[in-house]
């Protein structure tokens, strides 16, 4: 018989695949601050762990009911073999112990999550700024990637990659060229008219930035971004940029990623932030959104940064604050300034924060305590 | 690789005893493999439960996890399943595995009254829901499958329901409304001589007049689908023993080189290890049956085969020898997460205890007791409790399809933290009533 076209597993698969972004539709708030979102790369899909849909029927409750187990030598009566997860913990890659409710990835649109998410959201300040008509419509922007076609290599960021890294190994010249190094143009389709938007995040990659604090970024990052592509329905242009006591560009990955170390200073981060938007987005063609991610550890005497920080919120459209802990010596400074509708600061301590950290970042009057 | 012709397997099982009858080999690809895994039957009709089935499968396959070895349906001719890019050996050994289990399917009596022709069945009957789902929408026709799968193992083979006989459709139900209006008769009722029946799906095609025909025709697939299963389902221990115990025989009597007979070890050693919050039943099987033809000899092995289910297989013949060497043990999920071993040396208190919760397919007992409750035409159902108490919340669930079915108030009697409780669900939603009446030991159902 010829198996070629037999796709009916593959379809009943599809059906249990739509019951499940049915049910992860109306569970998405735990969803967006409890999972460890894997965005693919380049796509618009976001592969999402869930439970798989679970087929009731009349069942005996785990606990009280005896089951056989096998295994040499045999554990004495009393013995723990085992422990089933916590409730709420996920189980990781793998299925249950009754067989039911395992955790597997499926795949949904990243606009369907971040629409449901963002569903009901009231932000004022978003709409777009008078611009001045763009003179050349044929101007296309360029990103800088990791990865795209080989005409579109940029040469002198990839040497400069490649001794950079060399550096780090000890050896400051151009030689032993590896992928990792290559960096590309990669050419963004731009619209004639007005309404371009920007977003450029800056994070603190100090010796205090935990784990936990990354992820916390990596996060709030990507959904703020998802949010601004869904409100214009456009790409958005993108740039990122990494602080400790300096402040320097980067690209997507290494913000995302990178952990250096050091003390903390804000004052390059908004210096910094400020050059390149004028530089790259000047705000009368741009709605500008920034955002900042910090334990806000910064010294004492960053009283200066707050002057770039204000000049620069007062420019765009917003520029919003996020400390991933509950609370540092800057923060608290930002929070006794008085401050312009457009810098909006918030506390994200927790995954659990997520959500409501995300509205209070992009409502411009409002504030939440920590 | 040394060329061993199907017919020298087929000729080494004979020359063992064994009588499958004709069996049709089908190499295939693993998308294929796994959705006949998911389905049971190949060319079944589609549900999300056999997508879920079929993705576990396919992930678990995708990260290297497990390859189904075999794969053997109950018709006649039988059919079975290799799968694509696995090597000869193991061909092989599934081939030789395949013949026992055939063999065992043909002279099983448990297995006296399945149709063999289940598959063309299951074709004709896909081609028929799918037909409703054109007329009626998919979501309907799903939800309602969903619903009636929810009690697929509610069902007793020896119910004597004849589905042959006319149903009860809405012809009847009009005629009795036409009754009603001229004040003649009573709304028909399944008379005062009610027998509780454990068949809920029965019970459903019997007195749920309201269902349109396409519903009833479902779970009239569903039911008899089930039945079919049900003998798989009760002797899988004792099949696979029974296979592992012979392929095991086939595979020394072929002219394997010693470097083949190695290879075919090891997977034979990978199929059959014990697991240790699980029954293999592989692993059990196997020496369950070696344990037989030790203590009895080869005669008694061919009337296990032909006589036992999981549950007498364990209570007649699993011994102390086998038990302690192999450690098997009984252990629980406590409150607080822990898996405990709850029996350990008294071996048998652990036989017991693993035939207990094999029986009934390690289902609770749950008994349609009352079509007519409350004289409002709402069911009522009892938990025949033995101890262990239900999964609240999914008998809430469960009860909640029973009431997509049913259409009026469905509720069950069973025991909760102790205390007789009552679980429902009507129009409002679910429910949990406690009586206060504390219940201790067993609570079966009693004509009172």
């Amino acid at each position: 018989m010829n198996w070629d076209l037999f796709r009916r597993g593959v379809l009943d698969q599809e059906r249990h695949h739509e019951l499940v972004r049915e049910a992860v539709r109306k569970n998405l708030k735990e969803l967006v601050s409890n999972s460890d979102l894997v965005v693919q790369e380049g796509g618009r899909k976001v592969r999402v762990p869930v439970r798989e849909l679970r087929e009731y029927r009349f069942r005996f409750a785990p606990e009280g009911q005896p089951q056989a187990g096998a295994a040499t030598p045999r554990p004495g009566k009393g013995q723990v073999i085992g422990k089933l997860p916590a409730p709420g913990q996920g189980q990781g890659k793998g299925w249950g112990n009754d067989g039911e409710g395992g955790t597997y990835e499926v795949e949904i649109g990243v606009s369907d999550v971040a629409a449901a998410v963002f569903a009901g959201l009231e932000l004022p300040n978003l709409r777009p700024r008078e611009k001045i008509p763009d003179p050349s419509p044929e101007l296309r922007v360029e990103e800088i990637r990791r990865r795209g076609p080989l005409s579109n290599l940029d040469k002198r960021r990839t040497v400069l990659e490649n001794i950079r890294r060399n550096a780090l190994e000890g050896d400051a010249r151009f030689g032993g060229l590896l992928e990792d190094d290559l960096r590309f143009r990669v050419p963004e389709e731009r619209p004639s008219h007005q309404d371009r938007v920007a977003a450029v995040f800056l994070r603190d990659c100090s010796g205090s930035m935990t784990e936990d604090r990354k992820y916390l970024s990596r996060v709030l990052a990507f959904w703020l971004l998802e949010f601004l592509r869904l409100r214009y329905r456009r790409a958005v242009e993108t740039a990122f940029i990494l602080h400790h006591t300096r402040a320097w560009e980067v690209d997507r990955e290494e913000f995302f990623h990178l952990s250096e170390g050091g003390g903390t200073s804000m004052t390059p981060a908004y210096e910094l932030a400020r050059e390149l938007v004028h530089q790259r987005f000047p705000p009368h063609r741009y709605n500008v959104y920034a955002f900042h991610f910090t334990d806000g550890d910064a010294s004492d005497d960053d009283g200066r940064a707050l002057t770039p920080l204000v000049s620069l919120a007062e420019e765009i459209n917003l520029f919003g604050y996020a400390d991933v802990t509950d609370g540092g010596p800057f923060t608290d400074r930002l929070y006794r300034l008085s401050r312009p509708p457009q810098l909006t600061i918030a506390c994200v301590p927790d995954r659990s924060s997520v959500i409501d950290g995300i509205r209070t970042l992009l409502s411009p009057s409002g504030v939440k305590a920590p | 690789m040394t060329a061993i012709r199907d017919e020298q397997i087929w000729e080494a099982a004979r020359a063992l005893g064994l009588d499958p009858w004709e069996t049709e080999f089908e190499v295939v690809p693993a998308n294929v493999i796994y959705d006949v895994a998911a389905r049971a039957l190949p060319g079944r009709y589609s549900h999300w439960t056999f997508g879920k089935s079929y993705w576990r499968q396919k992930w678990s396959y995708d990260q290297g996890h497990s390859r189904i070895y075999e794969l053997v349906i109950n018709t006649r001719p039988a059919r079975a399943f290799l799968l694509e890019g696995n090597r000869e050996i193991e061909h092989l050994l599934v081939k030789a595995h395949v013949l026992a289990h055939v063999d065992f399917f043909r002279h099983n009596l448990h297995f006296k009254d399945t149709d063999r022709q289940m598959d063309v069945l299951a074709s004709v009957r896909a081609d028929r829901i799918a037909s409703y789902e054109a007329e009626h929408g998919r979501e309907p026709v799903e939800e309602f499958l969903t619903a009636c799968l929810a009690f697929e193992w509610c069902v007793d083979p020896d119910e004597p329901f004849d589905p042959q006989k006319p149903a009860k459709g809405k012809a009847a139900e009009r005629e009795a409304g036409r009754a009603e209006e001229r004040g003649t008769g009573k709304r028909p009722e399944p008379g005062a001589g009610f027998r509780p029946t454990r068949d809920i799906l029965a019970f459903l095609l019997r007195h749920a007049d309201h269902l349109e025909d396409w519903q009833r025709d479902i779970l009239a697939v569903v039911r008899a689908e089930s039945l079919y299963f049900l003998p798989q389902a009760r002797t899988k221990i004792a099949n696979e023993g029974w296979a592992s115990y012979w392929h095991g025989q086939i595979l020394r009597n072929l002219p394997l080189s010693d470097g083949e007979y190695v290879e075919y070890a090891k997977l034979n050693a990978a199929v059959t290890s014990p697991h240790p919050t699980g029954i293999n039943p592989y692993h059990l099987g196997l020496a369950i049956m070696r344990d037989i033809e030790r203590t009895y000899g080869k005669e008694r092995l061919f009337e296990v085969r032909c006589l036992e289910s999981d549950v007498s297989l364990i209570r007649n013949y699993l011994s102390r020898e086998v038990i302690e060497k192999e450690g098997l043990f009984l252990w629980e999920v406590r409150r607080d997460g822990n898996l405990v071993v709850t029996e350990s040396e008294d071996w048998e208190k652990v036989r017991n205890g693993l035939a207990n919760s094999l029986a009934n397919l390690g289902q609770p007992e749950i008994l349609v007791v009352d079509p007519n409750h409350q004289g409002r035409r709402e069911l009522l159902l009892h938990h025949n409790f033995d101890g262990r108490e239900l999964h609240q919340a999914e008998a809430l669930k469960a009860l909640q399809h029973l009431y997509s079915i049913w259409q009026r108030p469905v509720t069950l009697r069973t025991v909760v933290n102790g205390m007789r409780t009552l679980l429902s669900y009507d129009a409002r939603g679910p429910n949990t009533t406690s009586t206060g009446e504390a219940i201790r030991g067993y609570d079966r159902w009693s004509e009172t």
